[in-house]
């Protein structure tokens, strides 16, 4: 169903077992090697993540909020497998084989080639349907650009595509980092839209944003401080814990 | 490494290739410039090569092969980690890391393109020039020159992979490739035969997969062949195919660790 309306229409007898529950997850980065840390004492790990406890159950649209370098974006390229935790596991439900990933960065296509080609590529590397691309297309709206070269597409357009992406093989868990940015009323309202199917359905999505709009398409939202999670409860609450400083 | 990974991965190289309009010529010239530097260079030392280089071909029979192998050596070696370098700095790394595909089918699929390309090179470069020298083999030596082939490349593909994992980590220096790639400029025998060398720098040389490739691929072409070269490879193949997936697994978890697919 895409009709955009509100998220949160799943339900369940039962309580569903979570598709995705995380621990105490902390990273902590080396710092480069310079010169002056091979001759003396090497600075101490950057910790952009502590001890952050996450659940996610089935048709929960859960918000990922923060100023910058707040550890969002690190959170969610965790739980994608892109980084290893220093500390803590994440774990899925048994109907999740591999959650996706959707960012809006222009710089994450092959310029040279064309939208539907990107899409080609991507879906072969997700294990996808060639039939998924021109799905993904059409549910974004950019059935029409598939085969306009990615290097002259609006960076609206852009973020459009790095949407389809993660719809390719329409996972049960879906991390969606800023995917909004660029994107004008339109592509707003079907991502809306994806983001309402995706609840009715029982799967669940991860959304880091800055966006107050967002808000009531959430069920839920989180704030993360200097990598802790500081706020975890209804989402306009946390547009103001976000930008006035979070109660601890 | 599933066929439509590599299809894909074919494809996306080839479009993307396609989209310079000089590419193809390009590379041309650049084999055309190549095969006439060589043949002159063959030309000044004509009537002056040493007597074992006359069952090569002669001096230009031998520089064909030995500057094919290097090219055919330079995208195995460097192939994957040049790869990996321009996802990272064009932004792709990330986007397609974070898909369910495994690291080395897909370091495998980042140098096929490189390979299929040099490989072609090679084989046009070579077949024109020892046509030229009406030097070209006789057809009984192909299942021979074919087995040469299939080892050489067996033998120095994991050198690449591994360097590309190496890539994955580092973000910037694949000192494994490009080291080996200069040793065997050096060493393996692709401008001179290896018996001009001082005794220590061939000891050195025999531990180099490309100089019993440059060997294997000559008797094959040229000579007798013979075990040796052929066994020498079998052995580096072996070794490489059992360490290498252990070592690029334990690289991307070591590039995980460091956060080094995000923070190019």
């Amino acid at each position: 169903m895409l009709d955009g309306s509100a998220a949160s229409t799943y339900t369940c007898d039962v309580a569903p077992s979570p598709l995705l529950t995380a621990t105490a997850l902390t990273v902590r980065f080396p710092e480069p090697l310079t010169f002056r840390g091979l001759i003396g004492r090497r600075a101490p790990p950057r910790t952009v993540l502590e001890g952050v406890d996450l659940t996610l159950g089935p048709g929960e649209i859960v918000g990922v909020l923060g100023a910058n370098g707040g550890g969002k974006s690190t959170l969610l390229r965790v739980l994608a497998g892109l980084v290893a935790p220093t500390i803590g596991a994440v774990e899925w439900g048994p109907s999740v084989s591999a959650p996706a990933l959707g960012v809006a960065d222009e710089r994450s296509f092959h310029w040279r080639l064309t939208v539907a080609e990107n899409l080609r590529y991507f879906a072969a590397l997700q294990g996808a349907a060639p039939a998924a691309v021109p799905e993904a297309l059409a549910r974004v709206g950019v059935l029409d650009k598939a085969d306009v070269p990615v290097r002259i597409c609006s960076s609206g357009m852009r973020a459009r595509l790095g949407l389809a992406r993660a719809l390719l093989r329409a996972p049960p868990v879906l991390l969606l980092d800023e995917v909004e940015r660029g994107l004008d009323a339109e592509g707003r309202t079907r991502l809306t839209a994806v983001l309402a199917e995706y609840a009715n359905r029982g799967r669940a999505v991860l959304l880091a944003t800055h966006d107050p709009a967002m808000a009531p398409s959430m069920t839920r939202a989180l704030v993360l401080r200097g990598g802790r999670l500081v706020f975890d409860g209804a989402p306009a609450a946390a547009f103001e814990a976000s930008s006035a400083g979070a109660p601890t | 490494m599933s066929l439509r990974l590599a299809r894909a991965t074919l494809r996306r190289d080839f479009l993307e290739a396609a989209t310079y309009k000089t590419y193809a010529v390009s590379r041309l010239i650049g084999l055309a410039g190549l095969l006439f530097s060589a043949w002159f260079v063959a030309r000044t030392f004509a009537g002056h090569e040493p007597p074992g280089l006359s069952a090569s071909g002669g001096y230009f029979g031998f520089l064909i092969i030995g500057v094919s192998l290097s090219d055919m050596a330079w995208a195995l070696f460097a192939g994957p980690a040049d790869r990996v370098r321009q996802a990272q700095l064009t932004g792709t790394l990330e986007a397609e890391l974070a898909s369910p595909v495994p690291v080395l089918p897909w370091l495998l699929a980042q140098g096929l393109f490189p390979l299929i390309g040099a490989a072609l090179r090679a084989l046009l470069g070579a077949t024109v020039a020892l046509a030229l020298a009406d030097r070209l083999p006789d057809a009984d030596r192909l299942p021979g020159l074919m087995l040469a082939c299939a080892l050489t490349l067996l033998a120095l593909w994991p050198v690449g992979l591994l360097g590309g994992a190496l890539t994955l980590l580092l973000k910037r220096a694949d000192p494994i490739g490009r080291g080996l790639h200069a040793a065997s400029m050096l060493l393996a025998g692709v401008a001179y035969p290896v018996d001009v060398l001082p005794a220590r720098l061939q000891d050195l040389a025999v531990a180099l997969p490309t100089t019993h490739a440059l060997t294997a691929l000559r008797e094959a072409l040229f000579g007798v062949p013979a075990a040796g070269p052929l066994l020498a490879l079998a052995a580096f193949a072996a070794v490489g195919w059992m360490l290498t997936p252990f070592a690029v697994r334990a690289l991307d978890r070591a590039a995980r660790r460091r956060g080094a697919l995000v923070q190019y």
